[in-house]
């Protein structure tokens, strides 16, 4: 630990600590651009100046406080005149040919040139002269739109590629101020519609992330929300087992953007494109159940839940043994999972989930495994099946109990040798299925369809890959009626062991 | 008139450079003798003699070496020798590089024996063909001879040694002569300086201790150890020992590079052995040392001194003492857009003060001498030099801005004038205005078309009329 006076104030800090982390500790960020703790220190950017004097014989100076490091005895002043005039001055530089679209820029509000100008810059522009006039939308693949004009050259894009991707993609062309962030020059009609040579790679979304200004952003964002209307829930992703923290940021009830959240032992500052981007069938509200469903002559029709679970329980209790097949989904929460280990005591069942092979990881958080919770529920003693294992057991099956989102997709995930869907029981009229999923299924042999959640509806624990149990939180409203799984599950249950006491109540 | 060493040799009638020529005249003598020491007596004299880098910063060349790890550290180390030579009005190193090779290669060897380093890599401006052949030729002659590349027989470090000197070429940037930036680029990356701390003796060319010396810097050191640095103190002023090459140009009647002892009076210089201002006109301003060095008037001039404190003393400073010299009839405003031109081409950009500066000077600058100034325009020049000069990575920012700042301290009335009148006072015609991000390839120029613009301004042309000046004088 070394001993420093940070604006008056006697601070103790750790060894190697640079004059920024320790001006932050005291809740104070000075403003930067290059810097970046998950990509690292550049110090080109200058605008982190802030006065220093020491260790020792050392004189009052100017200095980065990025790449500074505290040293015992070491006096610090970030607002000391000299500092803030040398901040002002590198924002009124970058801000010379900054094109200040803000109102159409999908930066606006999280924009680190517009908070820190907000902060440390001045007034009023000295500038004269015509601003810089560039390619405003180059094509940069299917992820990220690049406006040349609002890049600040800070380089934290092309050092996330090589440092933290480690598959370098983006560099600076020519020289002083008529250098431009870009990909290598695509070959003569090879390039994307701008003629650039796409991005490739999981992490491309990470990219506006890390841009401080507007000049990289999603294209799937563009123009979706101002920022500040976002609302942000804090959750954890479910589309592989890595589990990466999140922020699910939703707009008028729609999910509109998922942002990696620091955690330090699972994603860092982190996530894919895969996680990243997979909310589209969350979004999509038609077609959802909100009600139980019943088969009779002719269709289904809609029933309340006392109904549809006394029915469900009915037909599950005839099945009850061995021969019934109780087929959870891998995106069941722990909460989830132990009603169904429950459930399936009760009713002498085996509980099992769908659990299709793990699939190739890529180079960084992305596990390749479809399944959020394999490891929470199978430490619940629920057995992972394959699609394989589960069409086997279905052709001794008197009935079949499959709950939760994506249990039929994950199913269906890798057709069989002969091509034939493992879901195929399910057009079966003599098997007859009650099935909890967020769709109706309309098959041959589902008798009962009760209403699932999606995990971005839902709360409880998911265990990640590395055994970390995280909480998942509802960013998403529920479909108007619907119960949790969780809920639905315990009263099936309690709908198939009370058959026999409601018949006799009944009369 | 005093004595001289670097030039003696050059300016002898009939001197070819080669290493008959050269071993003739006492060359590679020196290298004998400091061979004959331990690499730290070497050190020791360079010390004593005072001698200050001949780079632009004004280093002592002696402490500077004494930076590099302790001779137990088993890191391999670097001479990198600066022979990139880009700053506006400097033409020296050339002379000694094409017209005295060999001395050029003895004070490269003695140097990276002084700092116990195995391989010496002189980086040559990439304009400089001819420098570069004449390097190539010499360094070959000296290992066909036996002097490079083979054990060092008679070394202080027990005949163990052996070195190798290599010249690499850069691509024609400026910001490539800043040391870190030299590094980079001699490790085949793009010429973008280092942050600093660490310095180069510590991680330098490929992260191990590195030291870099201009070509003049180094040339002196053979003269140093065969003649003591007793002698080399006798010349120049205390503080700033020995003689430098003063390339001067500009409005005067005998450009030139000129061998001068430290501490000479430039009006000495500029009437004397420039032969005076041109066409009977009176001198109205003079850079001293390199472009970066900025704009002084005729009244400072006249008193002042052409050494480190001197230069300081009149508000600029000695930089690689490149004398520039602007008659009368010279519109400082233009003077000072084109330099900023200079800068606005040369920025590496990595720096937001330095990138967005240098072009901003360069435009309102333009804008001025243009007739389209306005009112604000002289504070807001000073305001941004002034921002510029907060940290950057390099010296650059600094050096773009250094000229802006003298330029309005010295002439502010001239730029007001421009403003006032809508038009430049001398009658120039309009120059164009480079905005940014709208360059198409005609407006990419190298360092070399930018430089001979500076140049020609004066009424200079680089080349061979600078080196027969030499030859000359
Ligand atoms: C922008 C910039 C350009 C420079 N260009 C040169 C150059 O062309 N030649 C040179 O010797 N030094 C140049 N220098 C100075 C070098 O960084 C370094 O100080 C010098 O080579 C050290 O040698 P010395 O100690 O022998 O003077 C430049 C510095 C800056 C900041
Ligand atoms: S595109 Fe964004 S991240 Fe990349 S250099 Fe420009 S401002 Fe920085
Ligand atoms: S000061 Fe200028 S030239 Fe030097 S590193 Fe910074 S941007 Fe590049």
């Amino acid at each position: 630990m070394v001993k420093v006076t940070i604006d008056g104030k006697q601070v103790e800090v750790p060894d190697k600590t640079t004059v920024f982390e320790a001006v932050r500790g005291l809740g104070n960020t000075l403003p930067h651009y290059c810097y970046h703790p998950g990509i690292g220190i550049e110090g080109s950017c200058r605008v982190c100046q802030v006065q220093v004097e020491g260790p020792g014989k050392m004189p009052k100076r100017l200095a980065i406080s990025c790449r500074t490091e505290v040293a015992e005895g070491m006096t610090i002043w970030t607002d000391s005149e000299p500092a803030k005039s040398a901040r002002r001055f590198v924002l009124e530089f970058l801000l010379k040919n900054h094109p200040l679209d803000c109102p159409i820029c999908d930066k606006a509000g999280e924009c680190t040139l517009q908070n820190f100008a907000f902060d440390s810059g001045q007034g009023r522009s000295r500038s004269m002269e015509e601003r810089r006039a560039l390619r405003k939308r180059v094509d940069l693949g299917e992820v990220i739109l690049f406006d040349e004009e609002r890049c600040i050259l800070c380089t934290r894009c092309v050092r996330f590629q090589d440092a933290v991707i480690q598959d370098p993609q983006l560099g600076v062309r020519n020289r002083g101020p008529d250098s431009v962030v870009g990909t290598i020059p695509a070959l003569q009609g090879q390039g994307t519609s701008t003629g650039d040579t796409p991005l490739h790679g999981n992490y491309q979304g990470c990219l506006a992330d890390v841009c401080p200004v507007g000049a990289l952003t999603l294209k799937k964002f563009r123009f979706q929300a101002r920022a500040w209307q976002l609302k942000a829930t804090p959750s954890v992703c479910t589309f592989c087992s890595r589990g990466c923290n999140t922020h699910v940021e939703t707009f008028r009830g729609a999910i509109k953007r998922i942002r990696p959240r620091f955690h330090e032992k699972i994603n860092q500052y982190w996530m894919c494109d895969v996680g990243r981007f997979a909310y589209d069938d969350a979004n999509e509200r038609s077609g959802r159940l909100s009600v139980p469903l019943v088969r009779r002559e002719g269709g289904y029709t809609e029933t309340s839940y006392e109904a549809g679970l006394a029915e469900a329980g009915k037909l599950l209790k005839s099945a009850a043994g061995p021969n019934l097949l109780a087929i959870a989904s891998p995106f069941l929460t722990n909460e989830e999972g132990a009603a169904f280990v429950d459930f399936c005591k009760h009713l002498g069942a085996t509980p099992r989930f769908v659990a299709p092979p793990i699939g190739a990881a890529d180079e960084k958080l992305y596990t390749g495994d479809p399944c959020p919770n394999r490891r929470g529920l199978t430490e619940l003693g629920i057995a992972p099946a394959t699609s394989a294992e589960i069409a086997a057991l279905a052709k001794d099956a008197k009935a079949v109990f499959l709950v939760g989102e994506y249990a039929l997709d994950l199913l269906d995930l890798a057709p069989a040798a002969d091509g034939s869907k493992a879901s195929a029981f399910l057009d079966n009229p003599k098997l007859p299925a009650v099935i909890c999923e967020r769709r109706h299924v309309a098959r041959p042999g589902v008798a009962v369809g009760l209403p699932a959640l999606n995990a971005f509806e839902k709360s409880g624990t998911f265990t990640q890959c590395d055994g970390i149990q995280q909480k998942i939180h509802p960013s998403m409203p529920v479909p108007p009626g619907a119960i949790s799984d969780r809920e639905t599950i315990v009263r099936v249950k309690e709908a198939v062991l009370s058959v026999g006491h409601a018949a006799k109540g009944a009369h | 008139m005093a004595e001289k060493y670097l030039l003696t040799r050059i300016e002898t009638p009939g001197y070819g450079g080669s290493l008959r020529e050269y071993t003739a005249t006492g060359g590679y003598e020196a290298l004998k003798l400091a061979l004959a020491k331990k690499p730290e007596e070497v050190c020791g004299i360079v010390k004593d003699s005072g001698l200050r880098g001949r780079g632009g910063a004004g280093f002592p060349t002696g402490l500077k070496w004494t930076f590099m790890p302790p001779a137990t550290d088993p890191r391999p180390r670097y001479l990198a020798v600066n022979a990139d030579e880009s700053e506006p009005g400097t033409c020296k190193d050339r002379v000694l590089m094409e017209r005295d090779p060999h001395s050029v290669v003895e004070g490269v060897m003695i140097a990276a024996y002084a700092i116990r380093a195995k391989a010496a890599y002189i980086y040559i401006r990439g304009e400089y063909r001819a420098s570069k052949a004449a390097l190539d030729r010499a360094i070959a002659e000296a290992r066909a001879a036996g002097l490079i590349g083979k054990p060092l027989a008679s070394s202080g470090l027990g005949g163990e040694v052996t070195l190798q000197v290599y010249t690499h070429v850069g691509a024609g940037a400026y910001i490539c002569g800043e040391e870190t930036a030299l590094m980079e680029s001699l490790e085949g990356k793009r010429g973008h300086p280092r942050p600093k701390p660490p310095f180069p003796a510590n991680f330098g060319l490929w992260g191990q201790p590195t030291t870099v010396n201009n070509i003049e810097t180094v040339t002196n050191v053979p003269y140093i150890l065969t003649r003591g640095p007793q002698w080399f103190m006798t010349m120049g002023t205390k503080a700033s020992p020995g003689n430098f090459l003063c390339g001067i140009s500009g409005h005067v009647n005998r450009p030139g590079v000129y061998e001068v002892p430290l501490g000479i009076k430039a009006k000495e210089i500029i009437d004397q052995i420039a032969g005076g201002v041109w066409k009977g006109r009176k001198l109205k301003a003079l850079i001293p040392g390199g472009s970066s060095s900025g704009f002084l008037p005729a009244p400072i001039v006249e008193t002042m001194v052409m050494d480190h404190d001197g230069t300081k003393a009149a508000g600029s400073m000695f930089g690689t003492g490149a004398m520039i010299v602007l008659d009368e009839t010279t519109c400082v405003v233009r003077a000072t857009k084109v330099l900023c031109q200079f800068y606005h081409h040369e920025t590496c950009g990595q720096c937001s003060q330095c990138r967005e500066g240098c072009a901003w000077l360069d435009q309102i600058c333009t804008r001025i001498e243009n007739g389209d100034g306005h009112a604000s325009d002289v504070t807001a020049l000073l305001a941004l030099a002034d921002g510029m000069r907060s940290k950057t990575i390099c010296a650059l920012s600094d050096a773009a801005a250094i000229p802006v700042q003298l330029a309005v301290q010295h002439f502010r009335a001239e730029f007001e004038q421009h403003i006032a009148e809508r038009r430049c006072p001398f009658g120039n015609r309009k120059m164009e205005i480079h905005h940014d991000g709208l360059h198409d390839e005609s407006h990419i120029h190298n360092t070399q078309s930018v430089h001979t613009d500076v140049l020609t301004l004066h009424g200079i042309q680089h080349g061979d009329r600078v080196v027969g000046a030499a030859r000359r004088a």
